[in-house]
């Protein structure tokens, strides 16, 4: 255990396994043809690389442990503090206000930071063994989006999360379902589509009160229809049906979808938001824009108009100064606590298609791009944190995976008492958890073969939804979908070096 | 200001992203200090920058020993896949040929041109040479030189940022002058719309803001700034002086705009070295399209920059140390002018050394070489000379740059890419100066950077031998066949003729090119609300109102070219929102989210639907009560119109005499700069009939507004 606490060891559990090629940081350097040279000598591969081993042996293919319809994605960006939030760890620095209280099977819970979230958690599995691979909030927020390095070539081209969600789900589409794939809410830093057709790019709006803009034209429908044929008849012969490739299509794919949304009751109800609901999902009775995000997603789903991936950003966590001050953590925490709570709550009371709620039919996952430090800087006078009573990035953090067949209720993982790294990483593959994991687990809780590779990309390499999963690289954390699976005994046996 | 920590403080790319750019730009932005980041988790021997976060040093970091091999060259992204490096190049190759490609589709197809054999091709400079020339041995057959259509077009949008009015295309249309195409680019270059498009641009490229994510210079040294700019393209100034000025400035940031260059470079949360750093990466960047200095600053480039800078692998950390030690004395003092608004004064102290003596902060630690404590000043290309008796360091550093040849080519490339959209170094900033020389045999494997290696010397040569001369730069690519090739290649085109500039390449317009084009098109320019901020009333006016944070008046503008930066306009307009439209076409913010030239939903949407385009396609009659009417026409506004501004369409309307056909012409002439076609003056003359004239007039605008060949250059 007490090499885990030193900043400078190095062991096989803190180093997780990460093929050459799949990223830049730490892991063996293999080229994949090695990878399966060495994995298959047994035990002198085994020797070398024990994980990979092991891996190889017990890869035999994807393990899908879910059927939810929809994903809804909440990226907290600027990186929460863990140790505030989802991973509370009390000390001297804890305001009183925070309230520390048990919910679920013995969650310790900042219930009087999210009071309404507390009355949803029992919805709700935290994994706390998630390690983040860099502290640059840019690289890890696109990272956490498209499941691999943004700087390996793949991550180049490679499409959010979500969009390869609406992709997958794609086909399910009927006429009358006219909204993207993939809506994201609230602005903040969004990987698009990546080489996918622009179909599946995220298509940003916002609800609101006055709904949403652009929908209609000036001039009446009729008229407005009229206009867009004749901008078919006047600009060339190749618009949709160009000999040209990838480019024309997208042009066009964005003002036909942009027609299909325009005039339409439905999708005006989905963006047309009531004061009262934007107050109840508000803080204080005021509506706020991550409030607004979530009463839109919710409305998105409901409507069941072909939108099937949710991404909603929510900032303000980045707080290295004055965290307890009340535009520190309070801020974010406060919008984040009534809009998820309120979201969950609601859609676990609205009727799903398939005889369940909602709820069951929608993966919820949120989490940040890092979390926050958690011990006493130098020139701090404050225990816990640094000199301006903030805290600064770090590698240890979390993510919350609720409805969509996850039994909630439950911590996965534990970290040392003061929450700076895993000592306990509560799943069967007994190493910490990284983005690539928690793609895989996302995916299979949609149903989706995160095994898959596609073989459209520019580069002609194939684009895997996760790389190197299909060799057993990475998996999903298969605890959160089963209560009675207890997880396996952590492989905690460091190798001597 | 929101305080960030790692990663946040590294270097831009380029300011001014094409779509397939951005990608490598986050590259370039995250991937040294990201690694650093991977390095403390893994490799543990980078740890340096630990204490930032508040944890407890370790013990390896105190080590005595160089710390320039110290990183574990196994975690370098530049070692494990040198390929994405590499493939950038193709990849913007491919989107430049692919939006051409579709551009030009859209175009009317009567024209009738055909390839032209290179050798056949007209020659007007030593641009042409080494162009067709190239065009020659590779085999490759020319694109025509485009219409006079087509050109007035293309060389106004360029060079000022606007569409020519339809008086300025029919006269030149009408010229029977030779040399029009010549006289036309003088003209432009000697316009006040010229100086607007110049200053947007260079504000991009040094990154002119009020707020940026590490430092604020508020509206003051913005505007400071903007007026150094502005001046200096007004003026002419030598390229080489005004790099000088930036790189030497001192004085208060409100009075002497140029210090905002270098206070654009600070680095919070580390110690002073960083800044140092940061002062030299955006200096090497800016001036010597050297993006790698960043990487450079952390690690030496061996182990590191092998498979794709072949020039960076060879340079050290001390040898990027030397560049920036040349501002370990430039010292920046807080003046506070207001609640929470602050001036700063840049000053050059006597003493003061580049110290090895730091374990925090935002880069790897700086230990001390041996014996060795602190790093002089040592320029680190040509003669890698130092500071001379009795001159100052940034003197010293503005004397090597602007003498070196480095200096010219990035320069050059920089003006080449915003007209010709493919630099010849692509991305612009990456520049290997080890694979610039044409007469320089390589090792195994490597191959020359520039699309056209003899081109870019020529230029920057042409550059240099002019003075540094900006206009004359650029009117000799817009002179050139080069430039005004047609962007239509009647043949089967392909990607790999991209570096030959076979043809002209398309771009979408920048969003202030955009509004400003619709607001040219439609004749209504846009009008501020009355508004009262901080006790201080702006009253209803055309155009924009510039603001300081206490909400005094400073001055107005009258086109989006002419706003200092993307924060602006901080007020609404009646008749349309102009910040909306500029924000929905990506023009960034200059800092952590920059230009992109990508297209969306929303756009299209916006295009279509906005108040913004829909105020000024409305048919709206006159209300003889009306005083304050903005939408369809504008009603005089004291001190601004006398008379009521008509838009195009309500001019149409009600101009008496006109047939069908005139509306038609005058709708693509205002709209999209050029006459309709027979076949498209075919297709829309029944609209009069089917919607009649109003219906027919107001569709007319939308749709031509909606048009590719509006929102595109091409």
């Amino acid at each position: 255990m007490k090499d885990h606490l030193q900043p400078d060891h190095s062991c096989d559990v803190c180093k997780p396994l990460r093929p050459a090629n799949s990223g830049l940081f730490g892991g063996p350097v293999l080229g994949r043809r090695e990878f399966f040279q060495i994995a298959g000598t047994g035990v002198a591969g085994s020797f070398v690389v024990p994980m990979f081993a092991k891996n190889a042996e017990a890869q035999t293919g994807a393990q899908i442990y879910g059927k939810a319809r929809n994903l809804i994605y909440i990226h907290m960006q600027g990186a929460p503090s863990h140790t505030d939030t989802f991973d509370l760890k009390v000390g001297s620095w804890t305001p009183a206000d925070f309230t520390p209280d048990m919910v679920g099977s013995g969650v310790l819970f900042p219930k009087g930071l999210m009071p309404t979230l507390a009355t949803q958690m029992q919805h709700v599995a935290i994994i706390r063994s998630v390690r983040a691979p860099a502290l640059v909030h840019g690289l890890q927020q696109i990272w956490t989006q498209i499941a691999r390095n943004p700087t390996s070539l793949m991550g180049k081209i490679s499409p959010n999360v979500c969009a390869v969600v609406a992709r997958e789900f794609e086909p399910q589409r009927t006429s009358a379902q006219r909204l993207p794939g993939f809506v994201s809410l609230n602005g903040g830093s969004v990987t698009a589509n990546g080489y996918f057709n622009a179909r599946y790019s995220p298509f940003a709006a916002n609800g609101s009160t006055n709904g949403l803009g652009n929908l209609t034209n000036f001039a009446g429908q009729t008229t407005f229809d009229r206009r867009f044929q004749m901008l078919q008849e006047l600009d060339g012969e190749n618009r949709g049906n160009s000999p040209l490739g990838d480019a024309v299509t997208d042009m066009d794919s964005f003002y036909g979808q942009s027609r299909a949304m325009m005039y339409n009751p439905e999708v005006d109800a989905v963006f047309r938001l009531t004061a009262a609901e934007t107050q109840r999902y508000g803080v204080n009775n005021a509506q706020t824009g991550f409030g607004n995000a979530c009463l839109t997603a919710r409305n998105l789903l409901k409507s069941n108009l072909g939108t099937r991936a949710i991404q909603i950003s929510i900032g303000g966590w980045d707080n290295h100064t004055n965290i307890y001050a009340a535009n520190g953590i309070y801020n974010p925490a406060r919008q984040f606590d009534k809009g998820v709570g309120e979201l969950l709550r609601d859609l676990s009371s609205t009727p799903g298609l398939n005889g369940g709620t909602l709820l069951d039919e929608t993966l919820v996952v949120w989490m940040g791009e890092f979390g926050r430090t958690v011990r006493t800087a130098n020139n701090s006078s404050t225990p816990g944190l640094n000199g301006g009573a903030g805290r600064d990035h770090f590698f240890q953090h979390f993510v919350c995976f609720a409805g969509g067949g996850v039994s909630g209720g439950r911590a996965i993982g534990e970290t040392t008492s003061d929450g700076f790294a895993t000592v306990n990483p509560g799943w069967s593959e007994g190493r910490p958890i990284v983005n690539e994991d928690i793609a895989a687990t996302i995916y299979s809780g949609l149903g989706i073969d995160y095994t898959k590779t596609l073989h459209d990309d520019p580069y002609q390499r194939g684009f895997e939804y996760v790389p190197f999963a299909s060799q057993g690289a990475w998996k999903p954390v298969k605890e959160i979908f089963q209560r009675s699976a207890a997880p396996e005994r952590p492989k905690l046996n460091p190798r001597k070096r | 200001m929101p305080m960030k920590g790692h990663g946040e403080t590294s270097s831009r790319a380029s300011s001014r992203l094409r779509p397939a750019e951005w990608s490598v730009a986050l590259v370039k932005r995250f991937a040294v200090l990201a690694f650093v980041a991977g390095g403390l988790m893994f490799a543990m021997d980078h740890f340096g920058a630990f204490d930032a976060f508040g944890q407890k040093a370790p013990k390896r970091a105190v080590r005595q020993q160089p710390i320039q091999t110290a990183t574990n060259a196994d975690d370098c992204s530049y070692v494990k896949s040198p390929d994405d490096y590499r493939d950038v190049v193709t990849r913007h190759r491919n989107s430049v040929s692919q939006i051409t490609e579709v551009v030009a589709a859209r175009m009317s197809s009567d024209d009738g041109i055909a390839l032209v054999p290179p050798q056949s091709m007209p020659r007007k400079n030593f641009v042409d040479d080494l162009i067709f020339g190239k065009m020659q041995s590779a085999g490759v057959e020319s694109a025509p030189v485009c219409s006079d259509e087509e050109f007035i077009r293309r060389v106004t949008l360029d060079l000022t940022g606007r569409i020519p009015s339809p008086t300025d295309v029919t006269n030149f249309l009408k010229n029977q002058d030779p040399n029009k195409r010549d006289v036309l680019i003088d003209a432009l270059l000697n316009s006040s719309e010229f100086v607007d498009k110049w200053t947007m641009y260079f504000g991009d490229l040094y990154k002119n803001t009020s707020q940026s994510n590490n430092i604020g210079r508020f509206v003051g040294g913005r505007e400071a700034f903007h007026k150094f700019i502005r001046d200096s393209i007004e003026q002419n100034k030598s390229y080489a002086q005004m790099a000088t000025e930036m790189i030497v400035s001192r004085g208060d940031s409100y009075v002497v705009g140029e210090t905002n260059f270098i206070i654009g470079g600070f680095v919070p949360m580390g110690p002073a070295q960083d800044t140092y750093d940061g002062y030299a990466v955006q200096t090497a960047q800016t001036f010597l399209g050297l993006s790698s200095m960043d990487c450079l600053l952390c690690h030496d480039g061996a182990g590191h920059l092998d498979a794709v800078n072949l020039w960076g692998s060879k340079v050290t950390r001390a040898d990027a140390w030397g560049m920036a030690a040349f501002f370990a004395r430039t010292r920046r003092q807080t003046v506070n002018v207001g609640t929470n608004i602050q001036k700063y004064m840049i000053t050059e102290a006597t003493t003061g050394e580049y110290d090895l003596n730091t374990t925090t902060g935002n880069r790897s630690s700086r230990l001390p070489m041996g014996s060795q404590r602190n790093v002089a000043p040592k320029y680190m290309l040509g003669n890698r000379g130092g500071v001379s008796n009795g001159e100052d360091r940034r003197t010293a550093l503005a004397r090597y740059i602007t003498a070196d040849p480095q200096f010219a080519r990035a320069s050059v490339n920089y003006l080449w890419e915003e007209l010709m959209v493919e630099a010849l170094v692509s991305p612009s900033n990456t520049f290997d100066l080890a694979r610039l020389n044409p007469d320089e045999q390589l090792p195994d494997g490597w191959s020359l950077q520039p699309n056209n290696a003899e081109l870019l010397e020529a230029l920057a040569q042409e550059f240099s031998n002019n003075n540094f001369n900006i206009r004359h730069l650029l009117r000799t690519i817009a002179q050139s066949y080069t430039y005004q090739l047609s962007s239509k290649y009647p043949g089967t085109w392909k990607i790999e003729y991209v570096p030959l500039y076979a043809r002209k390449f398309a771009r979408r317009l920048d969003a202030e090119e955009l509004h400003d084009a619709v607001v040219k098109a439609t004749n209504l320019p846009p009008v501020t609300n009355a508004a009262t901020r901080n006790g201080v009333t702006i009253p209803r006016m055309i155009g924009f109102p510039i603001i300081d944070e206490l909400g005094a008046k400073k001055r107005e503008v009258q086109w989006a070219m002419q706003l200092p930066e993307p924060r602006e306009p901080q007020f609404g307009q009646t008749n349309g929102s102009s910040a909306n439209i500029l924000n929905t076409f990506l023009r960034g913010n200059r800092d952590l989210n920059l230009r992109q030239a990508d297209s969306s939903i929303l756009q299209s949407l916006n295009m279509m639907n906005n108040d913004f385009i829909s105020n000024r396609i409305r048919y709206i009659t006159t209300n003889n009560n009306s005083t304050t009417n903005t939408v369809g026409y504008i009603d005089p506004i004291p001190g601004y119109n006398t008379e009521r501004i008509f838009s195009t369409v309500k001019r149409l309307m009600e101009t008496p005499g006109l047939t069908n056909e005139q509306i038609v012409t005058e709708l693509y002439l205002n709209t999209l700069s050029r006459s309709p076609r027979a076949n498209e003056l075919q297709k829309a003359l029944p609209y009069f009939t089917s919607m009649g004239k109003q219906g027919a007039i107001e569709s007319l605008q939308w749709v031509l507004l909606n048009k590719v060949d509006f929102l595109f250059n091409y």
